[in-house]
């Protein structure tokens, strides 16, 4: 018995079809076997988003001439500046089936984002649904200086899931002095739940 | 030999090659584990702390969410893992870690995110995230 090169090419691209094709990639068709529990797999019970404050977009502007700084916020208000007014924070839900903890910190601090003479810049949070945190562990509805340290500050111990109250909202203020750094500015907020 | 001979016995060649390969790929594999996997595309940020499911909620244009897997071998030799994803979720799913082997007792945690780009479609992404896990013999991976 004799192969002619011919099937011989047509047998060793299939086996190395096999090989490679089904060695590799396509488990798919023979899926579904645990032979032994080889691993301990654990989900967190913990995630974290990021959102650009640039997605806040307070557009181009600058300090009134004759004026050390301008102020302006999520909350609508521009002083000093010729910056738009905006309205609209961050709102943050949960939308799981537990209660969590909330942190939240910034990417850059006051002087990395912004630059110059005392930059400020602030978060608030306050619940946009009622009671959808339950153990406030920062003053709510003051402004509060932006930590960049390990998760953050801990906002809330205890966010509830009820669809009607788990909504928090997070505002920014930001005080731009007239020597501040030059085009646009960007930062990166990162809320982090822990599932309680 | 004939033609009309040949022929039989090349399908019996190829099955047998066939069989022996899923031989091989059957004891490789050491175990396979499926997790669900999902994420919202909306217009707010939300959480979706499952435990039981890689979840990663609600993001929305520029958002990352981030979950974390630990991976622990307990079998008592090294074994090879990868980690493959299915279903929608997969164009938007990144892992920070793939295709690494883990000695016995080793553990090892594991990042997935996903990101919203700006031309995605407002709406839920399901799909599977799937562990596999081979006998690392430096053949089959």
């Amino acid at each position: 018995m004799v192969f002619s090169s011919k099937y011989f090419i047509i047998t060793l691209v299939f086996l190395l079809f096999l090989i490679f094709g089904l060695g590799n990639n396509s488990m798919t068709l023979f899926t579904g076997k645990v032979t032994q529990s080889a691993l301990n797999i654990t989900i967190s019970s913990t995630a974290s988003i990021n959102f650009s404050v640039n997605s806040i977009y307070f557009g181009p502007g600058s300090v009134d001439v004759g004026k050390n700084k301008a102020t302006i916020d999520t909350l609508g208000n521009v002083i000093d500046g010729n910056w738009s007014s905006i309205s609209g924070g961050f709102i943050l839900n949960n939308i799981g089936n537990s209660n969590l903890g909330l942190y939240i910190k910034s990417g850059k601090t006051a002087s990395e984002f912004i630059g110059g003479t005392n930059p400020e810049y602030y978060y608030m949070v306050r619940n946009e649904e009622t009671n959808s945190c339950l153990d406030e562990t920062v003053t709510f509805n003051s402004w509060i200086a932006v930590n960049t340290s390990g998760y953050g500050d801990k906002i809330c111990s205890l966010m509830g899931y009820d669809n009607n109250n788990d909504s928090i909202r997070i505002d920014i203020k930001l005080a731009i002095p007239s020597d501040a750094l030059q085009g646009e500015r960007e930062d990166i907020f990162t809320a982090t739940g822990i599932s309680l | 030999m004939e033609k009309r001979n040949k022929i039989p016995v090349i399908i019996i060649v190829l099955l047998a090659l066939f069989f022996i390969t899923l031989f091989f790929i059957r004891w490789n594999l050491v175990e396979e584990r499926v997790i669900g996997s999902s994420f919202i595309f909306g217009e707010r940020v939300g959480f979706d702390l499952n435990s039981s499911a890689l979840t990663f909620g609600m993001i929305k244009t520029g958002s990352t969410s981030t979950r974390t897997i630990e991976i622990k071998n307990n079998k008592n030799q090294e074994v090879y893992v990868s980690i493959y994803s299915k279903g929608e979720i997969s164009d938007f799913l990144k892992v920070s870690d793939n295709d690494f082997s883990l000695s016995e007792g080793q553990n090892k945690t594991v990042s997935f995110s996903v990101t919203a780009k700006n031309d995605t479609e407002k709406k839920k992404y399901d799909g599977f995230v799937i562990i596999r896990v081979r006998r690392f013999n430096g053949f089959f991976k």
